[in-house]
């Protein structure tokens, strides 16, 4: 399965001078725990990095900092991974496994952000996959005892 | 056979010593071991049958009882909220300022923290997650030095006890969508901490796990 068919197409982004409460607020607005942050270029937005809630806590709060006077590119995660959409499932936690990373945002072939998949949606997949197969073999050892009992 | 030093005379145990010991008073046998044949004398002088000759208080087993292997057949698989929870989690105090909370998150690399009342009773009075302090603290631009725990956590909070067998907490979990429970004793003091990694790892039962995992991803407001 192309990895752009389980990406959410709902991203929510911000530029690198937001303001950490800027995102802080969005995040709360839109009830995400992460934010890309993106660079326009030719009209594309290309990720550059990745905010979470997380990420605000350890290095603002934790920290001492003034959470006003920093911005969200002060304390983006740098070594980003994206993935292209027709990357295949598989190949792509694979790749996020590689890097340690838990989210990654999905791109076209311009590298123009287009979706973000995390390690969770993966688990609701295979999760799902994991229910309907023991279902099915639940029902075959049914069936089994039935016409040999 | 255990032995000992100095051997008190058992008047419950006709036999006494091995070997044969002192034998009844009554005039029921010679040997005062076994039964005579023929007709019981009257009165209620106590018959020796043959099981318990030897044997006693012993048991009918005939050896001390050393109690079950140690072989614990219930360590080898799960069932109870304390083998699998973490033990004596971080924890922070209700009178905490945010600063505090965020410091002992990071230090401690955890996402929630169980929040008691007092160090004194350590009882359970909420819990707060990074996410609370994100949106409560930075998103409200208020002081992380001044604004306490408190005022940011969540309560009540969805428990188990540690003696609850682990269905009990994924079961917790997928009714109120959390990620994470806290155990409490009986007193409500915190003893440990259970989150959804924990019973996915150590469940044996995959399609249970793969049930609530999948319905506690769904999108909540």
């Amino acid at each position: 399965m192309p990895i752009g068919e389980l990406a959410i197409r709902q991203v929510v982004v911000a530029r690198r001078d937001t303001p950490v409460m800027d995102a802080a607020n969005l995040m709360r607005q839109y009830h995400v725990g992460d934010i890309v942050v993106t660079d326009e270029l030719d009209g594309k937005r290309l990720p550059v990095g990745i905010v979470t809630d997380r990420d605000i806590v350890l290095e603002v709060l934790a920290q001492d900092v003034d959470a006003t006077k920093l911005s969200v590119g002060d304390i983006m995660s740098r070594d980003l991974i994206t993935v292209r959409e027709y990357e295949g499932v598989f190949q792509t936690i694979q790749l996020m496994r590689a890097k340690g990373a838990r989210r990654a945002p999905v791109v076209d072939e311009r590298g123009a952000l287009i979706g973000i998949v995390s390690a969770d949606d993966f688990v609701e997949l295979l999760a799902d996959e994991l229910s309907e197969l023991s279902k099915l073999i639940s029902r075959e050892q049914k069936r089994e005892a039935e016409a040999r009992p | 056979m255990a032995t000992r030093k100095t051997e008190r005379r058992d008047p419950h145990r006709e036999s006494g010593r091995p070997g044969g010991g002192a034998g009844r008073k009554d005039k029921v046998g010679g040997s005062g071991v076994y039964p005579m044949s023929g007709p019981h004398p009257p009165g209620d002088a106590p018959l020796v049958w043959p099981g318990q000759w030897g044997q006693g208080k012993r048991g009918a087993a005939g050896y001390e009882d050393h109690g079950e292997s140690e072989l614990d057949v219930h360590r080898l698989k799960p069932e109870r909220c304390r083998d699998i929870m973490t033990k004596d989690p971080v924890f922070c105090q209700a009178s905490d300022v945010a600063a505090v909370a965020a410091k002992l998150m990071k230090r401690h690399n955890i996402g929630a923290l169980p929040v008691i009342g007092n160090l004194r009773g350590k009882k359970l009075v909420g819990i707060v997650t990074d996410r609370d302090l994100a949106m409560n603290v930075v998103a409200e631009a208020r002081d992380p030095d001044s604004i306490t725990v408190d005022r940011i956590m969540s309560r009540p909070v969805v428990t188990c006890s540690p003696d609850d067998p682990c269905k009990r907490a994924l079961d917790l979990m997928e009714r109120y969508q959390v990620k994470r429970i806290p155990a409490v004793d009986r007193l409500g003091r915190v003893v440990g901490m259970i989150s959804e990694a924990d019973v996915a790892l150590r469940v044996g039962d995959a399609s249970k796990t793969a049930e609530v995992v999948s319905s506690i991803c769904q999108p909540s407001a």
